[in-house]
């Protein structure tokens, strides 16, 4: 019991420790300290570039768009108030920049999702690379479904992302997309009804194929 | 509570995320517990959260640090932020009073395009231009216009002297007593009767006119009547004339052709 309870603390003292570091970054990064505010790239940019990758579906883009998000944020840093976290602040910025991006390509650009030469080919470098079977199959997966969610609305993507793959709660979602709560589960609970279709499409034609 | 396949179907995904209340919960429970094809649907919704919930974070490709010099995309803006509180102050009244002066500059600066001519001016007025009159300009109208106008402000003004004449009287009649009263009351009756008698005079004299140059009008209709009739008939007597004259020349030519049928004959 003592060790559960030393361990919750112990835990609740590092995240308090370490969003007092973020803190003093961001207060750094406000007089210009450019060290400071790379120390914040350094932690986020992972998230934020997966999240560009998952809405966007082009590394390339991706990366480009991380490195436009960070520079937004950098210019603006002396408007970002302490009042909020700075992972919502740059979660906001990266997924309007996002949001715009996909709403400014044209119409109907998709990648087919069943037997597409992209899935085919993925599935013949892991072989002839040797992977492990457990890779692979999580590979297919990880493919499977960033395929799925393209055909997602750009509004029912970035709810389906900040939920289930940045684990945000539905009102710290609403705060990023400065919209009601209410209006967030409606496009998650729609943007999960078509996943599950696209997906449960996909097994089927892999079953087919395999 | 039973709950029909729709609402639990709309609940499945709700209880997965977590976004279901307790009761609702019991009552979704049940009906899996007695619908296969809610509870098949449940298994699809819980494979796809599944699914992404295995998704993995990849990698970045680099790191996306920023360097100053990407940040410096106004000089100013970084001059200004870098100077102390003062200089900035004085950096954006020095700013300010420029402005003042390139818009007073700018508003004694004038500008004139008229006619293809472009007339540019700084702090002076721009030369007028004698603009040619039209060609063609009714001047028959303009007088007629011109004249309408006076009458109309002679008119007016007529009122007007009327209107104030009447009430400096008004005014007048308060201070006076009741013989001078008397007085004015006659003044202004036989003031009245004159003006009267000298417009009916005018209409009289007006009526005279119309009257002659209604006359006159008549007079000159009935003349060129008379000439028109005149010509008329010279023209017809021409006629006529004409008509007896080839009628007698083909008379004779008759009687000539006559004359000789009738030697033939002998």
């Amino acid at each position: 019991m003592e060790q559960i309870l030393d361990s919750a603390l112990s835990k609740n003292r590092s995240k308090s420790l370490e969003k007092n570091q973020e803190t003093a970054w961001v207060l750094a990064s406000q007089r210009g300290d450019t060290v400071a505010f790379n120390r914040l790239v350094l932690k986020w940019e992972k998230p934020i570039y997966n999240l560009c990758l998952r809405m966007l579906r082009d590394g390339d883009e991706a990366a480009e768009a991380t490195q436009e998000v960070f520079l937004l944020a950098f210019k603006s840093i002396r408007r970002f108030r302490l009042e909020s976290q700075l992972s919502t602040w740059l979660y906001r910025i990266a997924a309007n920049y996002c949001t715009s991006r996909l709403r400014k390509r044209p119409a109907g650009v998709h990648l087919s999702l069943d037997g597409s030469e992209e899935g085919l080919q993925l599935r013949q470098n892991l072989q002839a690379s040797g992977s492990h079977e457990l890779d692979l199959l999580q590979a297919e997966s990880d493919y499977r479904i960033r395929s799925a969610m393209e055909f997602l609305q750009p509004e029912q993507r970035i709810v389906v992302e900040l939920k289930f793959f940045q684990n945000l709660t539905f009102e710290e979602i609403a705060e990023i997309l400065e919209t009601p709560v209410s209006t967030v589960k409606s496009r998650l609970y729609h943007g999960l009804e078509s996943l599950k279709v696209r997906l449960e499409r996909s097994s089927k034609t892999s079953r087919q194929r395999n | 509570m039973t709950l029909n396949c729709d609402d639990a179907r709309k609940w499945i995904p709700r209880d997965l995320v977590g976004d279901l209340g307790n009761p609702e919960q019991q009552w979704l429970q049940a009906h899996l517990q007695d619908c296969p094809s809610c509870c098949k649907e449940q298994e699809l919704c819980a494979d796809t959260l599944q699914q992404l919930a295995s998704v993995s974070d990849v990698p970045v490709p680099h790191h996306f640090f920023v360097y100053p010099d990407e940040r410096r995309s106004s000089w100013l803006a970084e001059v200004l932020l870098a100077s102390s509180q003062g200089w900035r102050v004085a950096t954006v009244a020095a700013g300010l009073a420029l402005a003042l002066l390139i818009g007073l500059a700018m508003s004694r600066f004038r500008f004139r395009a008229e006619s293809g001519v472009y007339s540019f001016s700084f702090g002076r007025p721009l030369p007028s231009y004698a603009t040619p009159l039209p060609p063609s300009i009714d001047v028959t109208a303009l007088k007629a216009e011109l004249k309408h106008l006076l009458e109309t402000r002679s008119e007016r003004e007529r009122l007007e002297l009327m209107n104030t004449l009447r009430k400096e009287f008004h005014e007048a009649n308060r201070s006076l007593n009741r013989k001078q009263r008397h007085q004015w009351d006659s003044a202004l009756a036989t003031l009245e009767a004159r003006l009267n008698d000298r417009l009916e005079d005018r209409s009289v004299a007006l009526k005279t006119g119309v009257d002659r140059s209604m006359g006159n009008l008549y007079q000159t209709l009935q003349l060129q009547r008379q000439q028109d009739l005149a010509m008329t008939r010279n023209r017809l007597d021409r006629i006529t004339a004409q008509g007896q004259l080839k009628d007698r020349e083909t008379e004779e030519i008759l009687s000539t052709l006559l004359q000789v049928a009738h030697f033939q004959e002998k």
